[in-house]
């Protein structure tokens, strides 16, 4: 990378969706989707997002995309200069209209969850991979050319072009949802559970396929991810979120071996191990996630937490940075020892 | 589970797909259709009816539907023979004639067989002059006569016209009043319907509305309100638009809720995010996604709700609120045997009542067949 300035800020960014009551709609709360997330995306890099359902982490990556509005904050997508190479200018995507977002939809594109339902069952795979050109208004050879060429790339046919989605299995329309998603030559990607609807086999092949093509195309990707296994096997960075925060951020590695947060340790306490042998005790948590139309006061976590004391309950602690550049949002996080897991690093790609 | 279910269906997929590859959604559609046998009779049932009634009536009618024979008054039909009365057997089939007697007692004319002589009955004869589609003038028929007597394969009506050839032409108004009626009902139902469901919101409710309050209103007495609306002195043509508009303003409500179901439904699907991801405009995902996952679904129910407008038309015509005389709808035929007694003495008048059936009965089976055939995956 030529620069140091990250792909993406985010800060403070806000989701939060009215909960209308009545035939009148009057809006009774809000439910807090996504409450005040920072973080940076650095640009080749992949940053993993992960948080039990609910935790607002998909929804977080819509309001990236701008499908879903987002209430307050900023994110900020440092534009490359294409006239003068290591120049960026900043644009906050929240500010834009659609007319002026088309430009940047190009440099920002997104894999879906479910191969099932990204694909429109009336278009052929040239059209659907097509489509982000057609949008863009490029010419029909050309769509088609790139749909050839993609579909080669993910390891497809190019003989597949005219067949209709229903002739693939899931991992096949992943492939095609991943040859659309790179069409238009995308900076950032935004992931979004691209892996969850797929067999465990299936899914590596399409996690090494993704590692592929980041390093071909020099990709950035923002994963989201329910699966902390799916998580460590690609990402270099991990944020891990709770009812619309993140709590942790760190190296991947650091975030396995050495993390700051109980709710971080209690998600890798329950990383399943294929070993017989090895100790492990598992953390349950008690209860379920809180509501977040009304989180629960100081920190969210703290009901659910082994760890909390009565001022758990009372001051929100703010996400901040112990060592180099690991974040964590947890009063005691300089006092807690908490356990870690073993980590695989992925294999060499 | 879901994997699991998904799997199952996977597996399953690919064992047919191995058959279709590359064959398009109505590819699909059209090798399930085909296998429905009640749906294909339908379908060519219909289409023997369109082009007989719509597009050549005059020409499949004997006689022009106005003739009046005036010496053959409330005859009774002939059928057509094949074996005379001397037991000789003729290819060309033919009629006996009618010899007519009063009969004193109800001052009314009593026909009965001639079986001394035969009326043989002619393809492709000379008779009564028309002009075909309005601008061909012809007179060939397609069977019929030569000679003083006529034929009457359904009888005649109490002004001697020829009952056959009155179905024919009536037939032109009764089926093309459905497809036009129908095809306002759609454009008004799923426009209103996509929007409502796309948009939601506001203009939803606002929709939903209008649509609940159309539809909580007593069909058959607003269209009787409303036909009874049409100025009396209007064209023949401006009558037949009105009351195709007026049957389609019921028409239309419970096909925009459809589609607003349907679209409710399609606009979670993760390719409609995907297109907006990438940019798409609205009309953009209308018509590139929503709108081609909804034809299906408009043509099942546009073939299934035909019926009801024919039937709406039929039962308006028969009130004497819908097509007036002289224009000639089956309805309009039905009108003749409102009375009693006219079902007594001359029961072939209600023969109109087997066409409707028959084409009400077509469009159901066709419905049915493209309603399945529409989800060419699913297990049967």
């Amino acid at each position: 990378m030529t620069n140091n300035k990250p792909l993406m800020e985010l800060s403070n960014v806000k989701v939060h969706f009215p909960v209308t009551k009545g035939l009148l709609r009057k809006v009774v709360g809000h439910v807090r989707a996504v409450d005040g997330v920072s973080f940076a995306i650095n640009p080749g890099e992949t940053v993993g997002l992960v948080g039990e359902s609910g935790c607002g982490k998909t929804t977080l990556g819509r309001a990236i995309l701008r499908l879903v509005p987002a209430t307050d904050g900023r994110i900020v997508y440092n534009r490359s200069d294409a006239a003068s190479p290591g120049k960026t200018t900043p644009v906050n995507l929240l500010d834009l209209d659609d007319d002026g977002l088309k430009p940047i939809r190009k440099e920002i594109s997104a894999i879906f969850q479910d191969p099932y339902s990204s694909l429109n069952p009336r278009m052929t795979v040239a059209d659907i991979i097509g489509e982000p050109l057609k949008i863009q208004r490029y010419p029909v050879s050309q769509r088609r050319d790139r749909a050839a060429e993609l579909l080669e790339r993910v390891g497809l046919s190019s003989t597949y072009m005219n067949r209709y989605p229903h002739e693939f299995s899931g991992g096949q329309r992943q492939r095609i949802s991943v040859a659309r998603s790179l069409a238009l030559n995308p900076k950032l990607v935004i992931c979004d559970e691209p892996v969850s609807a797929l067999d465990v086999s299936v899914q590596a092949q399409i996690l090494n396929l993704m590692a592929d093509l980041q390093e071909e195309f020099d990709l950035t990707y923002l994963l989201v991810s329910h699966n902390l296994s799916v998580v460590q096997y690609v990402s270099h960075r991990i944020a891990v979120m709770y009812l619309g925060k993140v709590v942790e951020l760190t190296e991947a590695k650091r975030l396995y071996t050495d993390p700051l947060h109980p709710y971080t340790e209690a998600l890798l306490s329950a990383i399943p191990i294929a070993d017989t042998e090895a100790k492990k005790e598992k953390i349950r948590l008690e209860g379920s996630v809180p509501s977040p139309i009304n989180p629960p006061s100081g920190c969210h976590f703290h009901p659910r937490c082994r760890y909390s004391t009565p001022e758990c309950a009372q001051t929100e602690p703010q996400l901040q940075e112990r060592g180099d550049g690991h974040w964590v949002a947890c009063l005691r996080a300089e006092e807690l020892d908490l356990r870690g897991i073993y980590y695989q690093s992925p294999p060499a790609v | 589970m879901s994997t699991q279910i998904r799997d199952k269906a996977e597996s399953s997929q690919n064992t047919t797909a191995k058959k279709d590859y590359g064959k398009s959604y109505w590819q699909l559609v059209w090798r399930k259709f085909r296998k429905d046998k009640a749906a294909i009779i339908g379908g060519v049932v219909l289409l023997v009816f369109y082009i007989t009634m719509v597009f050549f009536a005059e020409g499949f009618a004997p006689y022009q539907m106005e003739h009046k024979h005036i010496n053959y008054v409330n005859a009774p039909p002939q059928l057509p023979h094949f074996v005379d009365a001397d037991g000789n057997f003729h290819l060309r089939p033919f009629v006996y004639p009618y010899k007519q007697e009063m009969d004193f007692a109800t001052f009314s004319k009593k026909y009965t067989r001639d079986t001394s002589r035969t009326v043989p009955i002619y393809f492709f004869v000379k008779g009564d002059p028309y002009k075909l589609w309005g601008i061909f003038p012809s007179d060939l028929h397609l069977f019929g006569t030569e000679g003083d007597d006529p034929v009457f394969l359904f009888g005649t009506d109490r002004q001697g016209r020829d009952l056959l050839s009155r179905i024919l032409g009536g037939g032109r108004i009764s089926l093309t009043i459905g497809l036009v009626g129908v095809g306002l009902s759609l454009f008004f139902g799923s426009t209103l319907g996509i929007v409502s469901g796309y948009y939601g919101g506001t203009m939803d409710n606002i929709i939903q509305r209008i649509t609940e309050f159309l539809m909580s209103f007593p069909a058959i007495p607003m269209w009787m309100g409303l036909a009874a609306a049409l100025p009396p002195n209007w064209s023949s043509i401006k009558i037949y638009f009105g009351i195709t508009i007026i049957l389609s303003i019921i028409g239309w409500g419970g096909l925009a809720r459809q589609i607003r179901g349907k679209v409710l439904a399609l606009r979670e699907e993760e390719y409609i995010l995907a297109a907006r991801s990438m940019g798409a405009k609205n009309w953009e995902i209308i018509f590139g996604h929503l709108f081609p996952n909804c034809v299906s679904h408009i043509i099942v129910v546009a073939t299934l709700s035909i019926p009801g407008m024919i039937l709406g038309e039929t039962s308006l015509s028969f009130l004497g609120l819908g097509i007036k005389p002289p224009m000639t709808s089956w309805g309009v035929l039905l009108q003749e045997g409102q009375n009693v007694r006219t079902v007594v003495q001359a029961p072939w008048l209600l023969i109109p009542v087997l066409f409707v059936v028959v084409t009400v009965l077509c469009f159901n089976f066709l419905g049915d067949g493209l309603r399945d055939a529409a989800d060419p995956h699913a297990q049967m």
